[in-house]
């Protein structure tokens, strides 16, 4: 055994076979002899580190978080399965809120009370993403006659109704 | 594993189950059980973190994140390895996501104190006080303490990880390669890198000592 290999072993686990070969070598080798005398203490230091705690109030936020878990993801379902539906519903709703105004400004357009005034026609929508899937609380319809292309003109605003929560999006006059 | 396969039983009898027996009554439904897991667990799988993320605020939650996905996933664990290695491989990839986006964000400071990057090779050595400002004293058991854990947090990232997990978790070769999903050869050489590392990092460290024997304190002596 030289130097080289002895001190590649100096960490490791050795059977006895290997220990014994060591133990000759560094019974002959005191430069050897003092490098696993500091592999050995370096490793008494490391086996005396402390098991450092998480702080007090670690117990309770981990509860808290399970509870969070385990309503919104149940152990059974993975966590993009049950965020799907989520998503979905969101989609069905902001698509709801759009075709109810498209509904409401074709409707009062075509009604005895539909004037043809002048200014900008504009929608409030109360959507957000997580809106659940119900009628608009306000829809504010000001203007002109004629079915009013709502998709293009939240489109030429670069905004949508899924983004903004009670924006009034307005929508230019043909 | 089945949610029918355990039957409840008293948080007594519980906390005798070793932990891949918990993990059962877990996937059964039984809380309680996990609570046992979590409290047997939570300071090893913390010191681990704490000298991977050297962060204090960031190891605890990381170690709650791995602990909840354990627990939402806990019918995706197979008897085949240990729980702890588990755990640990869930902390491991949480740790890697983590240190990946705080790189790539735009505001990313080292975390190796400023100094080079976390995977960087560069060799550092600890920085002892003056010999003047600690004339004739020894150091103190929780000194060296405090020098040993810097000392780690200098292994350069990509050996320090399996580094800790054999030298303070104690984990065979075998379940560290599982825990970081490396092959076992590169396992063993990032082990021994990682042990030259600290070695030389600690050099001034184990020089002073050897200066002064009595330092290491009660016990500590090898």
């Amino acid at each position: 055994m030289n130097c080289r290999s002895v001190r590649e072993q100096l960490w490791a686990d050795r059977g006895e076979a290997a220990q014994d070969l060591l133990a000759a070598h560094l019974g002959a080798c005191s430069s050897c002899t003092e490098a696993a005398a500091e592999v050995k203490r370096l490793r008494s230091w490391l086996h005396e580190l402390p098991v450092e705690e998480p702080s007090a109030q670690f117990d309770w936020r981990l509860r808290l978080r399970l509870a969070r878990a385990s309503k919104s993801e149940p152990a059974t379902r993975s966590r993009w399965a049950s965020r799907a539906p989520m998503q979905f519903a969101a989609s069905m709703a902001a698509a709801a809120v759009v075709v109810l105004a498209v509904g409401l400004i074709w409707t009062r357009d075509r009604g005895p009370e539909s004037a043809g005034g002048s200014g900008p026609l504009s929608v409030t929508t109360p959507g957000t993403l997580h809106a659940p899937v119900t009628a608009p609380s306000v829809v504010q319809v000001r203007g002109r006659s004629g079915l009013p292309d709502i998709d293009e003109a939240l489109r030429s605003e670069g905004r949508t109704a899924r983004n903004d929560s009670d924006s009034t999006i307005v929508v230019p006059r043909r | 594993m089945s949610r029918t396969q355990v039957g409840r039983v008293a948080v007594g009898e519980l906390q005798s189950l070793a932990d891949e027996q918990l993990m059962e009554h877990v996937v059964g439904g039984e809380r309680a059980a996990f609570d046992i897991l979590v409290q047997r667990h939570k300071a090893r799988l913390y010191s681990y973190l704490m000298r991977l993320l050297r962060n204090p605020h960031d190891a605890e939650d990381v170690t709650q994140e791995a602990f909840v996905r354990a627990y939402v996933h806990a019918e995706k664990y197979r008897n085949i390895a240990k729980f702890s290695t588990w755990l640990y491989t869930i902390a491991t990839n949480l740790v890697r996501n983590r240190i990946r986006k705080q790189k790539s964000s735009p505001g990313f400071l080292s975390l190796a104190f400023g100094r080079g990057t976390p995977d960087s090779d560069e060799r550092e050595t600890i920085d002892l006080p003056d010999r003047a400002d600690l004339p004739d004293r020894v150091l103190e058991k929780s000194e060296l303490q405090v020098l040993v854990g810097r000392g780690i947090e200098r292994i350069p990232a990509r050996y320090r990880e399996a580094f800790v997990l054999r030298e303070v978790n104690h984990f065979t070769y075998e379940e560290i390669a599982a825990i970081t999903g490396l092959k076992l050869g590169t396992v063993r050489s990032r082990i021994n890198r990682g042990r030259n590392h600290f070695r030389e990092i600690m050099h001034p460290v184990l020089r002073r000592v050897g200066e002064i024997p009595a330092t290491t304190g009660e016990g500590s002596e090898a």
